[in-house]
């Protein structure tokens, strides 16, 4: 079973990696940015500068986290997106020794990677209370805090798990607080809205601040490193898209920040026309236009295509592998399962999230297939061989079609999971109707939320629906009749 | 090998010695048996006695673990699988239950392997007609899926299927085991005049002494994988071999035995 699935695998990834590698060989710059509304916005500034000067640049938004986006920079995935000095210290490369600007200059190098001086403004964390509440426990310093310690702290997975996150800033300042959690960062703006929590991390340059009337505590021991915006690029990047990322530097103070943030996620405007804003030309697109249905539309193709493409490999792969199994020639359907384990990141973009659609697909057909030839009574395989048919004539004529209620269920509960697996695919760069939903998560715009997760839901409901329909045309008429008496 | 002008008494097909077990719990132990041409031999004995595994042996569908099954002269573990195939081909057969294939009709179940043959419509046409008359099936029912059919049509094709092809040899297993009493003595009397008919050499299987007495010409009685007496009627019950046939024929004497085995 094992090796016969690694083979296939294999195939279809030999056949998906061909596509990808005539994909890669356009001389496109490939700007990424980090799943927060400000690098998206740095990361289209990039992209827009690039294109005024006449290069030819694509922007995958909101990839993911530091380590995805930074990995992707280093395998060649992505050429170019916006850092912060106190990341690459911190989290990227947290063996350099000196933290000096030559010493961070040389690391960077030995990984094929250059950088920018910073753009001019200095991100970092800070942690924020609701005014009001800071005022009424008369909070001004994060060791102020020492003295509350019933107060409940929300702060993001990010900042939960990094060296100069909580774990850090809690032994430097001996806090005592136990009721402590990890949320999505958009979430905890919500959450100390509304009380659930009494504190989050924030970025100074946060439009929240204003938005939510935060006090940002004074970091009186000093903790916080410096988080110069900064860009990373690929050093094999073409010299004169490289002095156009130079360019940038200095343009982008603290204030300007902030109210480039504020634009994006307090008025909604797309950061696509935020950056054409700031670089002085005119929006990419009408306002809103991201919750049209016409901006729908191709998340839909994308969507489908994701869908369509793992379950057609699917089916192609897992239908002979059930029959395999069924007739013992391979063993131990369970192993399958671990197909599942073998889902680490194969990069981004469409390709990745295709093979881990189809790895999904393939346990149910299998297991159904299996199930359906192994579940034909004897006498009827008895029968069948008994008239003198031969094996292969037996599995077509009698067999399968015997088995393809089972199979069909198979393919169609593989369909409906996949439908919704593929939102998760926008988290790599994919498309489909998880962009509008992780975007819609950033912006907390409920509605853009819904222009995906509607979709989807009536996406997942009108795969059911042909199902039954292909029900008709797959199943013979005479396995559909009620069971004789 | 035989055809028409084998005399009718001569074996066709030959348990020789023959023992098999499943799992290590013996099915057959010793087994000798010659099925004899154009004559019907009912193989009896309580359920579990290995009736079923005989005709399983004489179809090559299991080997024998000692001993051998000769088809005129040649074993058939010595057959190749193409070379089985062409004997299962003119060897028909009926499991319990019939054992239909549900996504086809009547006819579809009739003319598989006709089709699989490559016989023209016509041909299958004509042949599917025959039979429907011998075995009295309408074709209103010929159009039925198996679940659309009662006990008894159901059965009436599982015979036109192992029929088709005109085959020299013939196992039934339990043809009537699942029907109620009604139609199965109106089916024991219709067989008995099918099989006198065609004049094929037929094993059935059966727990029921009168059925045997109604469709066979030797009655062989099996008892845990052994056959412990073989002849008439009349020989087992005048002159039973063991103890134990003289208790199997008579509790069978006590009433009419129905249900399933």
């Amino acid at each position: 079973m094992t090796r016969a699935c690694a083979v296939a695998a294999c195939v279809t990834l030999a056949a998906l990696a061909t596509s990808a590698d005539a994909r890669a060989a356009r001389p496109k710059l490939r700007v990424a940015s980090k799943a927060f509304t400000e690098s998206v916005i740095l990361g289209e500034i990039v992209t827009q500068a690039e294109r005024a000067a006449g290069a030819e640049a694509e922007h995958r938004a909101g990839l993911g986290g530091t380590r995805l986006v930074w990995d992707s920079l280093v395998n060649g995935a992505v050429d170019v997106y916006p850092e912060y000095t106190g990341t690459i210290v911190q989290e990227i490369l947290p063996a350099l020794a000196s933290a000096d600007a030559a010493a961070l200059e040389r690391a960077l190098a030995a990984h094929g990677v250059g950088m920018t001086a910073p753009l001019g403004f200095d991100n970092t964390y800070a942690i924020g209370l609701a005014g009001p509440r800071a005022r009424a426990l008369g909070v001004t310093r994060i060791s102020d805090l020492r003295a509350h310690p019933d107060l409940t702290f929300g702060f993001s997975n990010e900042f939960m798990s990094r060296r100069d996150g909580w774990p850090a800033l809690r032994s430097r300042y001996d806090l005592p607080q136990t009721r402590v959690r990890g949320l999505d960062h958009d979430l905890a703006y919500k959450a100390l809205g509304d009380g659930t929590i009494d504190a989050t991390d924030i970025y100074t340059t946060d439009a929240e601040i204003r938005r939510f009337g935060l006090l940002p505590l004074v970091d009186d021991r000093a903790f916080f490193a410096r988080y110069d915006a900064v860009l990373l690029y690929r050093l094999d990047v073409a010299p004169a898209a490289v002095a156009v990322l130079h360019g940038l530097e200095g343009r982008i103070d603290a204030a300007t920040m902030v109210a480039l943030n504020a634009r994006a996620k307090l008025d909604r405007v797309p950061e696509a026309d935020v950056a054409a804003g700031f670089l002085g030309g005119a929006g990419s697109g009408p306002r809103g236009s991201a919750r049209s249905l016409r901006a729908i539309a191709p998340r839909v193709a994308e969507h489908l295509e994701l869908v369509g493409l793992s379950l057609l490999a699917a089916i192609l792969v897992a239908v002979p592998l059930g029959v395999l199994a069924a007739t013992g020639i391979v063993q131990t359907i369970p192993t399958l399962a671990l197909l599942v384990f073998m889902i680490p990141l194969f990069g981004i973009g469409t390709v990745p999230s295709l093979v881990a659609l189809f790895l999904y697909a393939l346990l149910p057909i299998v297991r159904n297939t299996h199930a359906g030839l192994v579940g034909i009574p004897s006498d009827v395989r008895e029968s069948a061989e008994a008239l003198g048919l031969p094996p292969a004539a037996i599995l077509r004529l009698v067999e399968l079609p015997l088995a393809s209620p089972f199979i069909l269920a198979g393919v169609q509960s593989a369909a409906v999971v996949n439908v919704g697996a593929a939102t998760l695919g926008a988290l790599i760069g994919a498309g489909g109707l998880g962009q509008p939903i992780f975007t819609g998560i950033r912006l907390d715009d409920v509605g853009l939320i819904l222009a995906g997760a509607v979709p989807a839901s009536l996406l997942a409901l009108a795969v059911q629906a042909l199902f039954e329909l292909a029900g008709r045309l797959v199943v013979p008429r005479g396995l559909r009749l009620p069971k004789a008496r | 090998m035989s055809d028409d002008s084998t005399p009718p008494g001569s074996p066709v097909l030959r348990l020789v010695a023959v023992s098999k077990a499943f799992g290590g719990v013996t099915a057959l132990d010793g087994i000798n048996l010659d099925v004899e041409a154009r004559r019907t031999t009912v193989l009896i004995g309580p359920s579990g006695s290995g009736k079923t595994t005989v005709l399983r042996l004489m179809l090559g569908l299991v080997r024998p673990d000692v001993g051998q099954v000769l088809h005129g002269d040649a074993p058939l573990g010595t057959y190749g699988p193409a070379e089985l195939r062409r004997f299962r081909a003119r060897t028909g057969y009926v499991v319990q239950d019939g054992g239909l294939f549900a996504h086809l009709t009547a006819a579809g179940n009739v003319s598989l392997m006709a089709r699989h043959l490559g016989w023209t419509p016509r041909r299958i046409a004509e042949r599917v007609a025959e039979l429907a008359e011998l075995v009295r099936l309408s074709e209103t029912m010929l159009a039925r899926h198996p679940r659309e059919l009662s006990g008894g049509q159901r059965q009436r094709v599982a015979l036109m299927r192992a029929l088709m092809l005109d085959p020299e040899l013939l196992f039934l297993d339990e043809p009537l085991g699942a029907l109620d009493p009604l139609v199965r003595a109106e089916l024991q009397d219709e067989l008995a005049e099918i099989f006198r008919r065609l004049g094929k050499s037929v094993v059935i299987v059966t727990h029921d002494l009168a059925e045997a007495a109604v469709l066979g010409h030797t009655i062989v009685l099996v008892h845990e994988g052994r056959i412990v007496q073989r002849g008439a009627l009349d020989d087992l019950e005048r002159r039973p071999a063991t103890p134990f046939v003289a208790q199997f024929v008579r509790a069978q004497r006590r009433g009419p035995v129905e249900g399933r085995p």
